[in-house]
């Protein structure tokens, strides 16, 4: 994780659950540059949280939208809690942070379980489910971490293509078409012809494309939470 | 420029801008030597006495980055 991530956690873990202290301050004079350079650090870090810069002005424009793509991912997320748990409990959190783990200072990402938790989901919300995991992994996405080295994103569509691929009750004919001959990200974004002009793969074009369709997913979701309620009626 | 400055945890942050969100303030404070050490307080009203409350989760701490971004996203024109 590198060192922006770093400075988000540290952030968050002093900023959630600190206790209550009575504020004393002092005015100051500090110049409008030095302000402004740590406003941008902000800023910036909330890159982390969103993805790239291009998301975060994005995001940011669509902050009240129900088709925003961070308040997507988690509903999906809650859609795969929901699956295993208790319907009371769903605390609408993204695939990729449910399986976002700490051992020490050091975070990593269960890559086969994002895998399993995607192929639990409608195949008509595969493509985007996917593309949100790519965004919610940021600039940690192409870290080399996998076995073999493979990527983070790339381990996951290697254990996509395992279990959608395999006989058990991930399997999934639809993932393991999407996936065919196809073992890293930039393949799987030149088959689908999300590209720039260059011809180069390009994950801001699977982006958008999947913000393009955001009100098909929002409907999707709709249908899947009306029947998981009547399910549990 | 005029700043408030505070110290927590024995080190002093400057609270760079206030947003308010749902009815809530929430503060943003940025370390003093550090730009990359930052933390969001909530402000609250307690007998009279002015209180910086922590986040409850970690989806209140993403919101409150987020309305950060969005009010100050213009300073991201220069960062692309």
């Amino acid at each position: 994780m590198n060192d922006r991530s770093r400075y988000v956690d540290l952030a968050r873990s002093n900023s959630v659950g600190a206790s209550s202290v009575i504020r004393r301050t002092r005015t100051n004079n500090m110049e409008a540059r030095r302000i402004k350079a740590k406003i941008l650090s902000i800023v910036l870090s909330a890159t982390v949280i969103v993805g790239s810069v291009t998301l975060v002005k994005n995001a940011v424009d669509n902050l009240n939208s129900p088709l925003n793509m961070t308040n997507l991912s988690r509903e999906i997320g809650g859609i795969v809690n929901v699956v295993e748990n208790d319907i009371l409990d769903i605390k609408n959190i993204s695939i990729v942070n449910q399986n976002t783990h700490r051992n020490g200072d050091t975070f990593f990402y269960n890559q086969e379980d994002i895998a399993k938790d995607l192929l639990k989901l409608d195949s008509r919300l595969f493509d985007y489910a996917f593309c949100t995991v790519c965004t919610d992994m940021a600039e940690n996405i192409n870290n080399k971490v996998g076995i073999g080295g493979r990527s983070n994103i790339d381990s996951v569509i290697y254990y996509l293509k395992q279990y959608a691929s395999g006989d058990g009750k991930l399997a999934s004919e639809y993932v393991a078409e999407e996936f065919k001959d196809i073992n890293s990200l930039n393949e799987y974004l030149v088959k689908n012809g999300y590209v720039n002009k260059k011809g180069e793969p390009s994950l801001d074009k699977f982006i958008e494309v999947c913000n393009e369709n955001a009100e098909i997913i929002r409907s999707v979701l709709d249908g899947e939470s009306e029947e998981k309620g009547a399910n549990l009626a | 420029m005029n700043v408030e400055t505070t110290v927590i945890n024995n080190k002093t942050y400057i609270e760079v801008d206030q947003v308010d969100i749902d009815g809530v303030t929430y503060v943003y404070l940025v370390n003093f030597l550090d730009d990359n050490d930052f933390l969001i307080r909530k402000l609250s009203v307690k007998e009279g006495n002015i209180y910086y409350d922590g986040l409850k989760d970690n989806n209140e701490f993403d919101k409150a980055m987020m309305y950060f971004a969005k009010k100050h996203k213009n300073i991201l024109n220069n960062e692309e």
